[in-house]
């Protein structure tokens, strides 16, 4: 366990580096102060959790990194470009807490909309992009269904295959599975795991669910709140690729227990300690 | 005759007799009214000035049948017509009003002057900058009808899921990627409810044109018949545009159900 201080800058060849990031809001005349003094690098091809307790900022720090919003202080680059150039070269994936579909559009639809706007291929090559996403999800039967007609999880899935439609370089996912009942979330996550391993881009996961951090992650940053900063981290050397068999392996508990107690140390309430 | 009671597991079968079903009662509706309107009739004895019979409002309306057809045809022209272009600039206005609240702000209090200003009183001033022709029939019902499409179209237009906002900022989409693949998409429920609300209206608009611009149409037979106590032809032309309006807004409908069912939109 390192403090914020020592928290790694990644080497050069860093897929995302944030340098001293702090963002407040304006809510009315007081001054919120959502994130201060963020350091840490992603490298490429690793796979990050931020976990922390809600309102300690941690969404807002994914869409700092996204260009969704823009930093207070500091800096963001993505490889060697800004976050403004990669979001022009659509370098990012994004799944959302909630499924975000379009429920005019049907599930392959949604899949190739980012290609559509990047205008990218002919359409019979993006629908052709998008049934490889949907068979990918294990939704290969679902191509024309509306949304509506799909479970809570299916609808996930194909978030997850709408965000890997324009290969992203790096893909952000904030609580994807967080409004999902335990069982469907675990399921979720094996399948994350799975589709992770096959497309090996780098992966930035928001969570505040501990076993959720410690099935997925390489490498798991800890934040408080008030305001939000970054308190440890962890790394999780467990081997991959990882299946459920994982959940009753000693080193995932040890790592598991570890994470907990790093979040309890730090002043934080949980909100689930882990699955 | 009622529809077959066979059984049957095609869906289509079953909307078919669905339909039958509400036809009947449609028919059995219309029924009951003239019934009891004749009951009331010829139980209270009221004048014909007051209600006259349902046989004498068939009677005017197949004498003058010529006459309330091509009223009829003038009327739907206008409305239709003023429908048309009142929808079309609502949701063009709600465009552009949704695209900025700076833009919203300013226009906002023009179109509530514009709509606060009773009709009637805009209308002579029409027709002495638009003559007495289909123009102002057109403006008029245009006036009356397009308020509730443009409130709907903003609203529409502006309540767009905040993820999907960003969902398209991650995909770098223009603005206009925006307005054709997510705002409008998104506001075409709202805009059809608007619709609705001006289908049901623009027969009346169209009229208020004929009373003061135009004199032609139902609403200017209406008021010819009323003048020469003609009242079995003022009833049958009320009747007439009370059917119109009628079939205008479940035409809306059905177009608002079959566009916006779910999934049967198509890619952009």
């Amino acid at each position: 366990m390192e403090n914020a201080a020592e928290a790694s800058d990644g080497p050069t060849s860093a897929a995302v580096k944030v340098s001293g990031v702090g963002r407040t809001f304006r809510l009315g005349r007081r001054e919120l102060v959502a994130l201060q003094g963020i350091s840490f690098g992603v490298r490429d091809g690793e796979f990050v959790s931020i976990i922390g307790p809600s309102g300690c900022g941690k969404s807002t720090l994914l869409r700092l990194i996204a260009g969704l919003i823009a930093p207070s202080s500091g800096s963001i680059s993505i490889g060697e470009s800004t976050v403004r150039e990669a979001r022009a070269a659509r370098k990012f994936g994004f799944v959302f807490q909630e499924p975000t579909l379009l429920p005019w559009r049907s599930a392959l639809q949604n899949v190739t909309l980012l290609l559509e706007l990047a205008r990218r291929g002919s359409a019979a090559e993006r629908r052709a992009r998008g049934i490889e996403l949907l068979e990918l999800v294990g939704l290969g039967q679902f191509v024309d269904t509306p949304p509506a007609k799909l479970s809570g999880g299916m609808q996930r899935r194909v978030g997850i295959a709408r965000a890997l439609a324009v290969d992203p370089q790096i893909l952000l996912l904030d609580e994807p599975f967080g409004a999902l009942d335990e069982i469907t979330r675990q399921q979720m996550n094996v399948f994350l795991q799975s589709v992770w391993t096959a497309q090996r881009t780098t992966a930035l996961l928001v969570t505040h669910n501990v076993g959720e951090a410690v099935f997925l992650s390489d490498r798991v940053i800890v934040m408080s709140n008030g305001p939000g900063r970054i308190v440890g981290e962890l790394q999780i050397d467990l081997p991959r690729p990882r299946d459920l068999t994982l959940l009753q392996d000693q080193r995932y508990f040890a790592l598991a227990g570890q994470l907990t107690q790093m979040l309890f140390t730090s002043g934080v309430a949980l909100q689930s300690a882990y699955s | 005759m009622l529809p077959s009671h066979e059984p049957s597991s095609s869906s289509s079968d079953g909307r078919l007799r669905k339909r039958l079903t509400s036809l009947t009662y449609g028919l059995l509706i219309i029924v009951g009214i003239v019934v009891v309107w004749s009951l009331v009739k010829y139980g209270s004895g009221v004048t014909n000035e007051a209600l006259p019979a349902p046989m004498e409002v068939a009677r005017a309306a197949w004498v003058n049948r010529g006459a309330l057809i091509a009223a009829t045809g003038i009327t739907l022209e206008g409305a239709l017509g003023g429908f048309f272009f009142g929808s079309v600039a609502a949701v063009g206005l709600a465009i552009v009003m949704a695209s900025s609240p700076t833009v919203s702000r300013t226009l906002m209090p023009i179109v509530l002057v514009i709509r606060t200003t009773p009709v009637i009183a805009i209308a002579p001033l029409l027709t002495l900058v638009l003559g007495n022709g289909i123009a102002t029939i057109f403006t008029v019902t245009a006036l009356i009808i397009f308020f509730p499409t443009m409130v709907n179209a903003v609203l529409g237009l502006q309540s767009v899921p905040p993820g999907v906002i960003e969902l398209m900022a991650i995909g770098n989409a223009s603005r206009r990627d925006v307005l054709w693949r997510v705002r409008l998409p998104n506001a075409l429920p709202f805009i059809f409810s608007g619709l609705q609300i001006g289908a049901s209206t623009c027969i009346l608009g169209a009229m208020v044109a004929e009373w003061i611009a135009t004199e032609s149409g139902l609403g200017y037979m209406i008021l010819q018949a009323g003048a020469e106590f003609d009242i079995g032809l003022l009833w049958a032309a009320v009747l007439v545009a009370g059917l119109a309006a009628f079939v205008i807004f479940m035409l809306t409908g059905w177009v608002a159900r079959r566009v916006t069912r779910e999934g049967a939109w198509d890619e952009a």
